[in-house]
C-alpha cells in the first residue's frame, strides 16, 4: 500500500480513529501491530513470514544476550542475529547479484552459473538494519531489551517507517511504545501538515520530474548535453523529493498516531562539503553506518590510511545497501573517495575558496553520483557522464513542468536558509496556514500525474 | 478553548479555504483542460463542442483552441459563397489531425491556406477531424458535409492504418450520444468549473477513465488470466476498404499517411513498429490507386525532419518524439497536401 494511494488514506483514517478511541495501552499496540501487518500484506502476503522470523529472532536472540554474563556466548548469540538478518537480506536482495557477477568465472572454468527467480520483500533493507541496531545495542549494553514480544513486534513492523525508513532506533520508538502517547492537538496538527508536505513534494514535484528522468535516462545517447544536464539536474529533485516526501509522510502519519520520529533530512543540497552531505541527507542511514560500521572499524581513530580505508568500506557497503548492481557499488566508492579527499585536503581548501565554489564541488559530485545511482547499467552511467562532458547534439528537450519545480525547489531552498523557515511548517495561528493548506489539497486533487508512481526508495 | 476563540478559528480556517479556492480558480486555466459543452451538429450528424467557446488542452502543448462552425477546431469563420477560383477541402482524421495542442494559426488548416497562398492557391481547409474518429465516423459525414460545405476535396490525414481498416464496418448513420445525457454533461461543463471537475474525475475515474475502484485485499495481486487462444490474426483486404472509401465521393481523395516514428539506434529512425512499411505499405497503395485514390506517406519527410533535429511529434510539455503532431509536423503534412492540391485539376486563380 503506497501512502499515495486512495486505500491508505481510508486505512490511515480508520486506524487513527481506533487508536484514539481507545486509552489502553495493550489494545492500541496491538490495534496498530495488526494495522502494520496488513499493511504489509497488502503487498505480498508472505513478506509477513520474514518479519516475523526477523521478530522473533532478534527479540529471543537479545534476550538471551542481556541474560548471559559470558563474553563468548553473548558474542555467539549476535553472530546468530546478524548470520540471521543479513543472510536473509543477502538471499533476497543479493544472491542474484552475486550469481550473475561470479558467473563469467564460473562458465570460463567450465562451470554454470543461473540466478533465480526471487521477488525482493519491500523494505527488507530498512527493518534488517533497525532489528540488528536493536540487537547490536543490547549486546554493547547500551539498551535493556523489552520483555514485551508485542511492543518489539511493533517496533519493527510499525507501518509508518516498515517500508523506506527513518531507519527508528530501538532507543527512540520503544520506550513511546511503553505508554499511551497523550493526545495532543497541536502535534496532530503539525502531523497532518507534515504527512500533506510530503503528499505535495512526492506526487506533485518528484512525480513531475520522474516523467522526465524516466524517458531521458532510457535513451541517454539521444540528448543533447543541455537536456541530460537538466535530465540529471530533475533526478537530483526527483530523488530527493520522492524520498523525503516519503518521510515526511512518515513522520507526518507517526506524529498523527502520537509518536516521534527522527528527522532524515535538512536540505542535502545545501552542503558545502561531503560530509555535510552526509549529515544532511538520509540521516539516520548515516548515523546507523557511523555507529555499526564505521567506528567498529576503527573509525578515525588509528593512522590516516586506516581511516580511509575505513570511510571507503563503510561507503561501499553503503552505496550496496542501496541496490545490488555495480552502480550502487560505485556510487557508494564515488562518495566515498571524496570524502577522503575532502579529509586530506581539509587544512588547505577551507582557507581558500569562497563558500560557493565548494558547493558546487559538492553539486558536481553528487550529481555524478545520481548518475551513477539511476543509470541502468554501467555502460549507460559511462555514456551519459561523457555526453554530458563533452558538449553533444541530440534532441532538445526542456518541459517547462520540470523547470517549474526545479525553480519552486530552489525557492523552497533559499526561503529555508532565512528567518522564514518556520513560516513553510504553517503555524496553525498563522493567516496564510489556511490558505496554503487549502491550495495543497486542491493541487493534490487536480494537478497529480495521471497514474501515481511507487516511491524511488521503496526499491532497496 | 473558549467559544468565541473556537469561533474565531472557524472563520479564520473557513476565509482560508475560500481565498485559497479562489487562488486555485485564479490559476487553474493555465495547468487543466476546460470542458466544453458540446451539440448534436444537424449537418455533421456527430457531437461537436459548442461554436464561440474556447478549448484548452494542457497536458501537450500550451494552445488554446477556438471553436467554430460545426465544431471545427480554430477556424471561427466559413464563407457561406464559395468565390471562383477557391479549392474548399475537408481535413479528416483523430486527435492527430485535430490538433489541440497546436496554436489556432499553426493548425494544419491555418498552414494549409498559407502555404497553398504563398503557391497562388486560395485553399479553404475545413478541419473536421475529431478525436477517436476513425474511417467509419468519415465515411458517414462525408455525404452530409460535401454539397453544403462545397467541398472539392477530401483529405483523410491516417496515423494509423488500422483507422482506415474501420472502413469496412458498416456505417452507423444514428446520432451517437443519448439527448439526455448530452444535456446533462453539458450543464455540467457550463455550469461548474474545470478544475472542479478534474478533481472529482480524478477521484472517481482511473487514468483510462473507467471507474475507479479500491482494492482492501491483501497480495500478492492476482496476474489477470491470458485469453486461451489469440484471435487469428485479421488479414484486411485493402481493395475493399478503398473501394469503400472511394464510394464514398466522387471527388477526390487523399490519404495522407503520417505515421509516427521513433529513434530505434543512434543512427536510426523509424516508423512505430505497429504501422505497415515496405511490401505491406505498397500492397495498400496499390488498393488506393486501383480505387482512383491518391496516397502520399510523409515517413521519409519526417525521418529527414527528425534527422535534423526537429521532430515531428511531441512537445516540450508532454515528451518529445513522442505523443501527437506538432507545428513542425503540420509543417511537413501541409506542404504535401498543397503540393498535392497542385497536381489535380482545380481552378486556379
Amino acid at each position: 500500500m503506497l501512502f499515495t494511494q486512495a486505500e491508505f488514506l481510508i486505512f490511515f483514517l480508520v486506524v487513527l480513529a481506533a487508536v484514539w478511541m481507545t486509552g489502553n495501552r495493550l489494545v492500541r499496540n496491538t490495534i496498530l501491530l495488526g494495522a502494520s501487518y496488513y499493511f504489509y500484506a497488502y503487498w505480498d502476503i508472505r513478506f509477513c513470514l520474514l518479519l516475523l522470523l526477523s521478530t522473533v529472532v532478534d527479540f529471543v536472540v537479545s534476550r538471551a544476550i542481556d541474560r548471559s554474563n559470558d563474553t563468548a556466548t553473548r558474542r555467539r548469540l549476535l553472530i546468530v542475529s546478524i548470520s540471521v538478518n543479513l543472510g536473509v537480506l543477502a538471499f533476497f536482495k543479493y544472491f542474484n547479484f552475486f550469481i550473475a557477477s561470479a558467473a563469467p568465472i564460473v562458465e570460463a572454468m567450465g562451470g554454470s552459473a543461473s540466478t533465480l527467480n526471487i521477488i525482493l520483500p519491500v523494505g527488507i533493507s530498512f527493518y534488517t538494519f533497525q532489528t540488528l541496531s536493536y540487537t547490536i545495542d543490547v549486546y554493547r549494553r547500551v539498551l535493556r531489551p523489552t520483555n514485551s514480544l508485542l511492543d518489539f513486534a511493533l517496533y519493527v513492523a510499525f507501518f509508518p517507517q516498515l517500508v523506506a525508513g527513518p531507519i527508528v532506533r530501538a532507543r527512540e520508538l520503544l520506550p513511546q511504545l511503553s505508554t499511551t502517547p497523550a493526545w495532543s492537538k497541536r502535534r496532530f496538527y503539525y502531523g497532518f501538515q507534515q504527512l500533506l508536505r510530503g503528499a505535495v513534494k512526492k506526487v506533485l514535484m518528484a512525480d513531475r520530474l520522474g516523467e522526465m528522468v524516466d524517458v531521458v535516462f532510457e535513451n541517454p545517447d539521444y540528448y543533447s548535453s543541455s537536456t541530460l544536464w537538466l535530465a540529471v539536474i530533475a533526478y537530483a529533485g526527483q530523488i530527493y523529493l520522492d524520498f523525503s516526501g516519503y518521510t515526511d509522510m512518515a513522520i507526518g502519519s507517526a506524529k498523527m498516531l502520537g509518536y516521534r520520529f527522527p528527522k532524515n533530512f535538512r536540505h542535502p543540497y545545501l552542503a558545502t562539503s561531503m560530509s555535510e552531505f552526509w549529515h544532511r541527507w538520509h540521516m539516520t542511514l548515516s548515523r546507523w553506518l557511523r555507529d555499526y560500521l564505521y567506528i567498529p572499524l576503527g573509525g578515525s581513530r588509528n593512522s590516516t590510511v586506516a581511516t580511509y580505508r575505513n570511510l571507503m568500506i563503510t561507503m561501499t557497503l553503503g552505496g550496496l545497501w542501496h541496490g545490488a548492481a555495480w552502480t550502487f557499488v560505485l556510487w557508494g566508492m564515488l562518495h566515498g573517495g571524496a570524502l577522503c579527499i575532502e579529509r586530506a585536503l581539509r587544512g588547505v581548501t577551507s582557507r581558500r575558496l569562497p563558500t560557493f565554489v565548494h558547493w558546487a564541488i559538492v553539486m558536481i559530485v553528487v550529481l555524478v553520483g545520481w548518475v551513477l545511482f539511476r543509470s541502468t547499467d554501467l555502460n549507460a552511467a559511462v555514456s551519459m557522464l561523457q555526453r554530458m562532458a563533452i558538449p553533444s547534439l541530440g534532441i532538445h528537450w526542456y518541459p517547462p513542468l520540470v523547470i517549474g519545480v526545479l525553480g519552486c525547489l530552489m525557492i523552497e531552498h533559499v526561503v529555508w536558509m532565512t528567518r522564514w523557515r518556520h513560516a513553510m511548517r504553517l503555524p496553525p495561528d498563522a493567516w496564510y496556514s489556511p490558505i496554503a493548506t487549502t491550495v495543497m489539497l486542491w493541487a493534490l486533487l487536480i494537478y497529480a500525474p495521471v497514474g501515481f508512481q511507487p516511491f524511488v526508495y521503496f526499491q532497496f | 478553548m473558549n467559544a468565541p476563540n473556537a469561533k474565531r478559528i472557524v472563520a479564520k480556517w473557513l476565509l482560508g479555504a475560500l481565498f485559497g479556492t479562489f487562488l486555485i480558480a485564479l490559476t487553474s486555466p493555465l495547468f487543466v483542460r476546460s470542458y466544453v459543452p458540446s451539440r448534436l451538429d444537424p449537418l455533421r450528424g456527430v457531437v461537436v463542442l459548442q461554436s464561440n467557446h474556447f478549448y484548452r488542452w494542457r497536458s501537450e502543448g500550451y494552445a488554446t483552441t477556438a471553436i467554430g462552425p460545426h465544431g471545427m477546431p480554430g477556424r471561427m469563420s466559413l464563407p457561406e459563397t464559395k468565390p471562383a477560383g477557391e479549392v474548399r477541402i475537408a481535413i479528416w482524421g483523430d486527435s492527430q489531425a485535430e490538433g489541440v495542442g497546436v496554436a489556432d494559426e499553426q493548425k494544419l488548416h491555418r498552414q494549409i491556406e498559407r502555404i497553398g497562398n504563398q503557391s497562388k492557391q486560395t485553399i479553404i481547409a475545413l478541419p473536421l477531424a475529431r478525436s477517436g474518429d476513425d474511417a467509419a465516423d468519415w465515411l458517414a459525414q462525408i455525404p452530409r458535409v460535401e454539397e453544403a460545405l462545397a467541398i472539392d476535396m477530401h483529405v483523410m490525414l491516417v496515423a494509423e492504418m488500422v483507422d482506415l481498416e474501420a472502413a469496412d464496418a458498416a456505417i452507423d448513420n444514428s446520432p451517437e450520444v443519448d439527448p439526455k445525457q448530452l444535456a446533462g454533461q453539458n450543464q455540467i461543463a457550463s455550469n461548474v468549473p474545470a478544475f472542479v471537475i478534474q478533481a472529482v474525475r480524478r477521484l472517481l475515474r482511473t487514468p483510462d477513465d473507467t471507474p475507479r475502484t479500491l482494492r482492501f485485499s491483501v497480495g500478492p495481486i492476482k496476474n489477470e488470466s491470458q485469453p486461451a487462444a489469440m484471435p487469428a490474426t485479421h488479414k484486411t483486404d485493402w481493395h475493399t476498404v478503398m473501394q469503400t472509401i472511394r464510394a464514398a465521393s466522387d471527388r477526390p481523395i487523399l490519404l495522407l499517411y503520417s505515421p509516427r516514428i521513433h529513434r530505434e539506434s543512434l543512427t536510426s529512425i523509424v516508423v512505430d513498429d505497429d504501422q505497415p512499411t515496405g511490401n505491406a505499405l505498397a500492397e495498400i497503395k496499390q488498393a488506393a490507386q486501383s480505387a482512383d485514390i491518391r496516397l502520399r506517406d510523409v515517413t521519409e519527410t519526417f525521418i529527414d525532419s527528425a534527422e535534423s533535429n526537429r521532430w515531428p511529434h511531441g512537445f516540450h510539455n508532454g515528451i518529445i518524439m513522442q505523443g501527437h503532431l506538432n507545428e513542425t509536423g503540420y509543417t511537413i503534412i501541409a506542404s504535401e497536401i498543397v503540393s498535392e492540391i497542385e497536381l489535380f485539376d482545380f481552378p486556379v486563380q
